[in-house]
């Protein structure tokens, strides 16, 4: 299961959205999902400049820890809005995202997903 | 169609979670699949997995299901319910969080006409025990199910089962998955470990002490240890210890013991040989047990492989189905 695909990137005002699948065959509350290490272009982006869009609301990545009733439906993306200055669509980008599920029924386990992707901005 | 009065075949839409979390098939079009191609007549669901918002279910949706599936002449088999009790990283649910967190569930799983709940062992004996009355109340069975590396005699497993002899309720029940009683590790594990670039020297090591006798501790102890001393790395020795929580050698035989307690079964699969054969299971040594007691539940055929590959479940759940008919001299 990937986390990101070939659409992923897509330019906005701000800078990019970029879309993510949860890669786990069920829904699973945020407090168990670690997102970090977001780049692009080989450059960390500052978690100042990102937040995770889903389920109507916009969240601050160290915000996920708390949030134990919210839960990210499996079918459903969820998108990183990242602030990036002059971003260009039919540009293709590197991209880089790393993200952790701790299954809640296994406790003690961590899945770590590395996304890295090569993805022409839309 | 089925002509035997005991055992029930059926599918859990889990085995096609690939087909479902790309977005290539909705559940609908899954449930008509089992239909169309006679892999039902019972059909599992997990609940955080195939309904949206659960445990919260609406009516539309509790409508729709029953719909879909009489339509279609299924059955709702069983709802496979998840003991979360690591919701928040750095504490675990207490008790009551945790016997909270289940009421909904079974609450959800009466809605949509489930007559078992699968549960899982993090819930623990006591939890279950307080959500008789309610599984009583709406006519719903508890299954515990019983997976690798437990087996019908490893200390978690006789807690519940001591439990269950003091509360004596036709509602606490067991559900064998028989990846517990395996003779060997499917090709498809060790292939997935070749294409992560695990040399065979290490795979071969790796099969030899999931082979080992004593307890999981022990095994896993081994097999660290020689791994080790064969030059494997830390992530090496972490990608394949899978094998060991998915696959174990308990002899099928000890399903015996907990016979009368058993209200669902979780048939695993995972490859099948040029005969339709499971490489890695012994159905023609496990069907039959279940036969001659007087089994007269449903069983799911619930192919893993989704774990490492992006194979289609599909064709697997219609092996299985192929295989289980033809053990049990069905039409």
């Amino acid at each position: 299961m990937n986390i990101l695909s070939d659409n992923s990137l897509r330019v906005t005002e701000k800078g990019f959205d970029l879309a993510l699948r949860l890669p786990w065959y069920r829904a699973l509350p945020l407090s168990t999902v670690e997102i970090k290490d977001v780049s692009i272009e080989g450059q960390a982006i500052d978690a100042a400049k990102i937040s995770l869009k889903i389920n109507g609301k916009n969240l601050r990545l160290d915000e996920l820890a708390e949030l134990s009733k919210e839960y990210w439906f499996v079918l459903d993306s969820a998108y990183l809005r990242i602030t990036y200055q002059e971003p260009q669509r039919g540009r293709n980008y590197e991209v880089g995202v790393t993200l952790t599920l701790y299954p809640p029924y296994i406790p003690g386990i961590a899945f770590p997903h590395e996304g890295k992707s090569r993805i022409c901005a839309s | 169609m089925t002509t035997n009065n005991g055992l029930r075949l059926g599918t859990t839409i889990y085995s096609f979670t690939n087909e479902y979390h790309s977005r290539r098939y909705t559940l609908d079009q899954l449930i008509a699949k089992v239909a169309e191609l006679d892999l039902g007549p019972g059909v599992e669901l997990v609940g955080f997995s195939h309904v949206r918002g659960f445990p919260t279910v609406t009516d539309e949706f509790a409508d729709h299901l029953k719909m879909l599936l009489d339509q279609n002449g299924l059955q709702p088999s069983c709802l496979g319910l998840n003991a979360d009790v690591q919701i928040r990283r750095d504490h675990r649910m207490t008790e009551d969080e945790c016997y909270d967190y289940h009421v909904a569930q079974v609450q959800a799983a009466a809605k949509l006409g489930f007559p078992v709940v699968r549960h899982q062992l993090p819930a623990g004996p006591e939890v279950t025990r307080r959500l008789v009355p309610l599984a009583e109340r709406l006519n719903v069975k508890l299954g515990l199910e019983i997976h690798a590396p437990e087996r019908v005699d490893t200390p978690s497993i006789l807690a519940f089962r001591e439990m269950y002899a003091k509360v004596d309720s036709p509602f606490l029940g067991f559900i064998p998955d028989f990846g517990a009683c395996a003779r060997a590790i499917p090709p498809s594990f060790t292939e997935s470990f070749r294409k992560q670039g695990i040399r065979d020297e290490l795979i071969a090591l790796a099969l030899e002490c999931w082979e080992l006798s004593g307890t999981l501790q022990e095994r896993i102890g081994e097999y660290r240890k020689r791994e080790k001393a064969a030059g494997a790395t830390d992530f090496e020795i972490g990608r394949m210890t899978v094998i060991f929580s998915v696959l174990a050698r308990m002899d099928p035989r000890a399903w015996l013991e907990i016979m009368p307690q058993v209200v669902h079964i979780h048939g695993k699969c995972y490859d099948f040989d040029e005969n339709g054969d499971e490489v890695a299971i012994p159905y023609g040594d496990i069907l039959p047990l279940f036969r001659d007691s007087g089994y007269s539940g449903f069983m799911s055929t619930e192919w893993e492989g989704h774990a490492s590959s992006d194979e289609d479940g599909i064709p697997k759940v219609q092996a299985h189905h192929v295989l289980c008919k033809r053990i049990l001299g069905m039409a």
